[in-house]
């Protein structure tokens, strides 16, 4: 995949899960080290720099949203924060205070890696991407992940759907292949014959009441793959 | 409202027969009787009025507490009642306050525990599902990772409800059909049979995130005991109804009732295979309360449970 071993620190107060998390991004491959206070983490991220941080909110002294709003002032490590489940607040705060995306404690490990390999890979090529995307009469949110009409209505959508509009919108208004839309909406068990986004992109077009024929809002560009036709102002 | 109009009446009759032509052509005996009539049945009309009056201000301390215990009862935690009026009044309304001061206290340390609690066996079931990737057997590996994802869920299940979510979600307009659509997606993706069937779109105020959990959990019931669900919503005359059916065995009549109740389960003996804390209904009914809605158990012909929320437009 990549040339040089990715570095990973690891924030959090419970030394053991620290230890845990280490071996098993050692073993895939990334090279972890952990620090139990922002103090230590302070020290170690002005020694070397490092692909991406795994911050726990909950931390005696400074919490992690403090740490977090401090960090972003002058570093723009990507972040990964772990959180509480259902504590909504604690998860939209820490993404608006720059957080790049959140996971909920107790997680599975296999989803925790699948984030942090996401994470590297859409913060690496470019620096930090927008958080909200207009297109048509809709406006996407990805730090709550909403999408709502103009109007301000909610429209939910389904995970698949949610994952499949994030990835083109992210795509700043320029094509997005088939193999990375695949790979945001293939659900954990990987259907060889995949003929998920097929289904995701036809239900997603009928809730924006994209025609699949007129294609005004989601182009299929042939043999490249998708796009979406941002508003003026958010295309990159 | 009577005892003016009596007033009024009684009044009138009075000034009538004191109109100096009537005096001068009356008979000064009936005039005297008429003149003592009309006296007194002013001074009683006066002083029915005056109780009237002063039954209202008596009352009216009683009728504010009656209101106050009335709010705390639905959950509204208030400011204390003042402690005035009589003796009685006041020493009652000390106690009142007493009382709910003691309802906060109590609520605040269950809140500060379960917070605790949370913290705690969130980072212990963290640590647990990250040992368990050292597990050689596949097979073994994938009992126990099962295992964990079932305890977390319990506890997830137990601390929502503890937690009483819904009160707080504010109301907002969303799209309820995309969100019945969305969940049924979610279900069907990762294999389960749910159907959906109403309008594409319908657009009303209310609790999204709430909404979701309630019609989830009406559906896992169904997914448990029938092994398919299918969701239908419809408006009719400015209600908004869905309705969550399936084909199983259904819930004997004489236990319908109970079954919204906190940890009810049909099977008594709580048997593991058909898992859950029977928390799911009763979280259910909570936010559908908390929506001015209800929630309705009933059983199908031939076969079936067909659960229903109902909610006002």
């Amino acid at each position: 995949m990549t040339e040089t071993q990715q570095s990973i620190l690891i924030v959090d107060d419970d030394t053991e899960i620290c230890a845990l998390l280490s071996i098993f991004l050692g073993r895939k491959g990334f090279r972890a080290d952990s620090a139990h206070t922002s103090k230590d983490a302070e020290v170690l991220l002005a020694r070397q720099s490092y692909d991406l941080i795994i911050l726990d909110i909950m931390m005696p002294g400074e919490d992690g949203l403090q740490f977090c709003e401090r960090l972003r002032r002058s570093d723009q490590t990507p972040i990964l924060m772990l959180t509480a489940l259902g504590e909504e607040v604690d998860r939209i705060q820490g993404l608006e205070l720059g957080a790049d995306d959140y996971l909920a404690k107790p997680f599975n490990p296999d989803e925790l890696l699948a984030r942090v390999k996401a994470i590297i890979r859409r913060t690496s090529p470019q620096k930090q991407s927008n958080t909200t995307y207009s297109f048509g009469a809709w406006r996407l949110n990805i730090l709550r992940r909403e999408l709502r009409r103009d109007d301000g209505t909610l429209v939910p959508l389904s995970s698949g759907e949610y994952a499949l509009l994030e990835a083109l919108a992210r795509g700043g208004g320029q094509s997005v292949d088939r193999g990375t839309l695949m790979a945001q909406t293939r659900g954990r068990e990987a259907d060889p014959l995949d003929r998920t986004m097929d289904i995701q992109l036809s239900r997603l077009r009928k809730k924006l009441g994209d025609d699949a024929k007129e294609q005004r809002l989601i182009k299929t560009i042939r043999n490249s793959g998708y796009l979406l036709v941002l508003n003026e102002g958010d295309a990159a | 409202m009577v005892s003016v109009l009596i007033v009024v009446q009684v009044a009138s009759v009075y000034f009538f027969f004191t109109d100096e032509d009537l005096v001068k052509t009356a008979d000064i005996t009936s005039g005297w009787l008429l003149h003592m009539i009309a006296w007194t049945s002013l001074t009683g009309v006066v002083m029915v009025a005056f109780a009237i009056w002063a039954a209202a201000r008596v009352t009216k301390p009683f009728r504010n507490f009656s209101d106050a215990a009335d709010r705390i009862g639905r959950g509204e935690m208030e400011e204390p009642l003042k402690e005035e009026g009589t003796a009685e009044l006041v020493q009652a309304s000390a106690a009142f306050n007493q009382m709910q001061r003691r309802i906060k206290r109590l609520i605040e340390e269950r809140t500060r525990m379960l917070a605790a609690v949370a913290h705690d066996m969130r980072t212990a079931v963290t640590r647990l599902n990250l040992r368990s990737i050292e597990i050689e057997s596949d097979e073994l590996r994938a009992k126990i990772q099962s295992d964990i994802t079932e305890m977390s869920q319990i506890m997830e299940t137990a601390l929502t409800f503890a937690r009483d979510d819904s009160a707080k979600e504010p109301h907002q307009r969303v799209d309820v059909a995309a969100l019945l659509k969305a969940l049924t997606d979610d279900a069907q993706d990762i294999g389960d049979t749910v159907t959906y069937t109403g309008p594409d779109t319908l657009i009303t105020s209310l609790k999204p995130i709430s909404l979701h959990r309630a019609v989830q959990n009406l559906v896992s019931n169904a997914l448990k005991y029938a092994g398919h669900a299918d969701i239908l919503l419809s408006v009719e005359a400015a209600i908004l109804k869905i309705t969550v059916s399936d084909s199983g065995a259904g819930i004997p009549e004489d236990q319908l009732d109970g079954m919204k109740e906190a940890y009810a389960r049909l099977d008594a003996s709580r048997s593991k295979n058909t898992g859950g804390l029977g928390l799911g209904l009763t979280i259910a009914n909570d936010i559908v309360l908390s929506h001015g809605g209800s929630l309705t158990l009933a059983n199908r012909t031939p076969r079936g449970l067909e659960a229903t929320i109902t909610l006002p437009l």
